[in-house]
């Protein structure tokens, strides 16, 4: 072969490796023109058949002395024999990107999912689309977060990040505004077609938001207004908090935010997947039928007859009622409460010398706390010491697994501890 | 076995015989010097500038690993993808220029064994180049408390990629008998593989916002070694990955070892 039929070759092999890169450009990118494909392709091939007829002479003898056929049957193996082990290591790389593993070596493992988090995608029943919309240089922290996710259950967890701009249709669609998308968004959609969107980027949000999806949100829990009662709803006064250093402003509260009000409690409760309202009974003949849990905030006014008769029916038929009263209020509830004191339990066998959280300050009777007008003590011994807002934190905190031995006037039934138990405990 | 060892320590004596090694052991301290006391300046600087204002949940986030040392190797795998073609073109276009491919042809020897030697020859060259990077973050662990295996594991990831382009360095050199033809061809399959293919992917994509995520996409965004990079770098060995670079050495070794042993049929 010449070096003229060389070089038409080279350049020929060249051309026909852009026809090739073009065309699978076209499969990614679909308005590539098909022109540059067609024309690479006939380049390549008019430039090697050159090189053919310019090397026909040297084609011709090597046919001839046998040379060919030889070349011919061994190339052919050898280049079959390649062939065939890349497609074994295709194959391998494909098992192995499929069934990986993941060893997080950093000492604190902040690639690591929680517990918590792994348990919650372990038992995911569906599929979760989960959708980041997100600048291309601002999404890698956000993305190795969301790809643990993927990662652990890549059965069910389905991970897309879309920039922005690529896709105005599919942000008017979903009604995602522009200031949500200079921060990112990340959407979490289950096959069943519920949805919720993120702004806040952390495991525990990520989380919380999968949890309260998946979970059945039929469970609501009301506090009890009317009374003077200490509130969830915000009020004028009730402002964002002020934001840190470098952080962009956090969003106003749901819920109350002053030191006297349960609107942190709230909070907490709907990041356990609760739903929560205010009820005021007066103007209703019942407590509603999906009131997992009714909370009576520390009243200061007396009830009417009806909405007592109205939380006895209530509790008759098994409902939970968290009951905080100041002794000092002027206050009918202890007629209810009184009515529902039960008969003691069998003491429950404890494994260890540690406190049973799930007990009340009775050991005889656990769960169940001990009414202030059964055993009289003290006013004193009774009175709020932090407040209620200070109280359910510490509650809340503990999961609500149950009262602690020195919070006064908690009544809960056998519902309210069934509820502690389903709760999971918050991601980290 | 015998056989490998035995042309890969011919070969790697060989490299040591011409000022190339030298050269490129020089370049690469030098720039793994700089780049390391730039990392260290740029650190300590940053460091200030979060005292200065007070932003101590910042300085409580910052440390060596993160601040320092995956941003040290982070530069270095790239100053790899520059230098390694000057080691990797005369593995067997030297032998196909000099005309001792026949001899190694004609002798007892497989194919295999002469793919391996010089690609054994390649690793152990670059194991020294790891070595000598790895020194400027050891020195850390004197002043400092950085993690240990975070730092081994970015260590391991720099001559995981190291290797890997040796592997494309040995096919490349097997295609030509020209070492600067086999230097082009090495610095311009590594330039795709290493760090083209993720923008080929990213600019065929702009506009159309359908198929980022497709699966054409992700196959060229696995086939790229950046992509493989900077969860290792962080910390996170995944299993995936190590097999990437094993995939991907071995494939270029059977394009060598084809190409090679094409000599005795053409």
């Amino acid at each position: 072969m010449t070096g003229t039929a060389l070089l038409l070759a080279g350049l020929g092999g060249v051309a026909l490796a852009f026809g090739l890169l073009t065309a699978l450009l076209a499969v990614l990118q679909p308005f590539s023109d098909p022109i540059w494909i067609v024309g690479n392709l006939a380049v390549g091939l008019v430039l090697l058949a050159a090189s053919v007829f310019m090397s026909l002479d040297t084609l011709r003898e090597r046919v001839q002395t046998g040379a060919s056929r030889r070349a011919g049957r061994y190339g052919t193996s050898a280049v079959l024999g390649a062939v065939f082990s890349i497609a074994i290591l295709g194959f391998v790389a494909f098992l192995s990107a499929r069934h990986a593993h993941r060893f997080d070596v950093s000492e604190s493992q902040v690639h690591t999912l929680s517990e918590q988090t792994k348990g919650l995608l372990a038992k995911l029943d569906q599929d979760v689309a989960i959708t980041a919309f997100f600048a291309e240089s601002e999404a890698p922290p956000v993305r190795d977060l969301l790809d643990r996710y993927a990662f652990e259950n890549r059965e069910r967890v389905e991970l897309t990040f879309v920039e922005p701009n690529d896709a105005p249709g599919m942000i008017e669609e979903l009604g995602l505004g522009t200031e949500d998308l200079a921060r990112g968004v990340v959407r979490i959609a289950l096959a069943s077609g519920e949805a919720t969107t993120l702004t806040e980027f952390t495991e525990s949000a990520v989380t919380n938001a999968l949890q309260k999806l998946v979970k059945s949100k039929d469970k609501t829990i009301y506090f009890l207004t009317g009374h003077n009662e200490r509130t969830i709803e915000p009020g004028p006064d009730d402002q964002a908090e002020p934001p840190m250093p470098g952080h962009p402003p956090a969003p106003k509260s749901a819920h109350a935010t002053g030191p006297d009000s349960f609107g942190r409690a709230a909070d907490a409760l709907v990041n356990e997947t609760y739903e929560v309202a205010s009820l005021l009974l007066a103007t209703q003949s019942d407590v509603p039928e999906d009131a997992a849990a009714v909370v009576i905030a520390g009243p200061t006014r007396p009830f009417l007859d009806g909405e007592l008769a109205a939380l006895a029916r209530y509790v008759e038929r098994g409902g939970a009622l968290f009951v905080a009263v100041d002794p000092r209020a002027q206050t009918n509830v202890y007629p209810l409460l009184q009515g529902l004191r039960r008969r003691p339990r069998r003491r429950r066998r404890r494994r260890s010398g540690a406190r049973d959280l799930r007990s009340g300050d009775d050991p005889a009777r656990p769960g169940i706390r001990r009414d202030p007008r059964d055993h009289p003590r003290p006013a004193r011994a009774h009175a709020l010491p932090d407040g209620p807002q200070r109280r359910a934190r510490t509650r809340l905190g503990r999961g609500l697994h149950g009262p602690r031995p020195h919070e006064p006037g908690l009544v809960g039934g056998a519902r309210s501890r069934c509820l502690a138990r389903e709760r999971p405990r918050r991601a980290r | 076995m015998r056989h490998t060892l035995t042309i890969a320590s011919r070969e790697l004596r060989s490299l040591f015989l011409s000022p190339v090694a030298y050269v490129v052991l020089t370049l690469w301290s030098v720039i793994a010097g700089t780049f390391f006391l730039v990392s260290l300046l740029t650190f300590h600087e940053r460091q200030l500038q979060l005292q200065q204002f007070q932003m101590l949940e910042q300085i409580e986030t910052m440390n060596l690993n993160d601040n320092l040392i995956e941003p040290f190797i982070g530069s270095m795998w790239v100053i790899v993808l520059f230098l390694l073609p000057a080691v990797t073109m005369g593995l067997v276009a030297s032998e196909k220029a000099n005309g001792t491919d026949e001899l190694l042809l004609t002798s007892p020897i497989t194919i295999w064994d002469i793919v391996l030697g010089k690609f054994l020859a390649g690793v152990e060259f670059v194991t020294i180049l790891t070595a000598i990077a790895g020194f400027f973050p050891a020195l850390l662990f004197h002043y400092g408390e950085p993690e240990l295996g975070k730092t081994l594991a970015g260590m391991l990831c720099l001559w995981l990629v190291s290797v890997t382009y040796v592997a494309v360095g040995v096919f490349a050199s097997s295609v030509t008998r020209n070492q600067l033809v086999a230097f082009i061809f090495t610095f311009v399959l590594l330039l795709i593989l290493g760090m083209m293919l993720p923008f080929i992917v990213d600019i065929s994509m702009s506009g159309s916002g359908v198929a980022a995520d497709s699966k054409v996409a992700e196959v060229v965004r696995w086939m790229a070694t950046g992509s493989h990079v900077d969860r290792m770098l962080q910390g996170l060995i995944d299993t995936g990955d190590l097999a990437y670079y094993a995939v991907a050495s071995a494939i270029f070794l059977v394009l060598s070892k084809t190409v090679i042993e094409s000599a005795r049929w053409r």
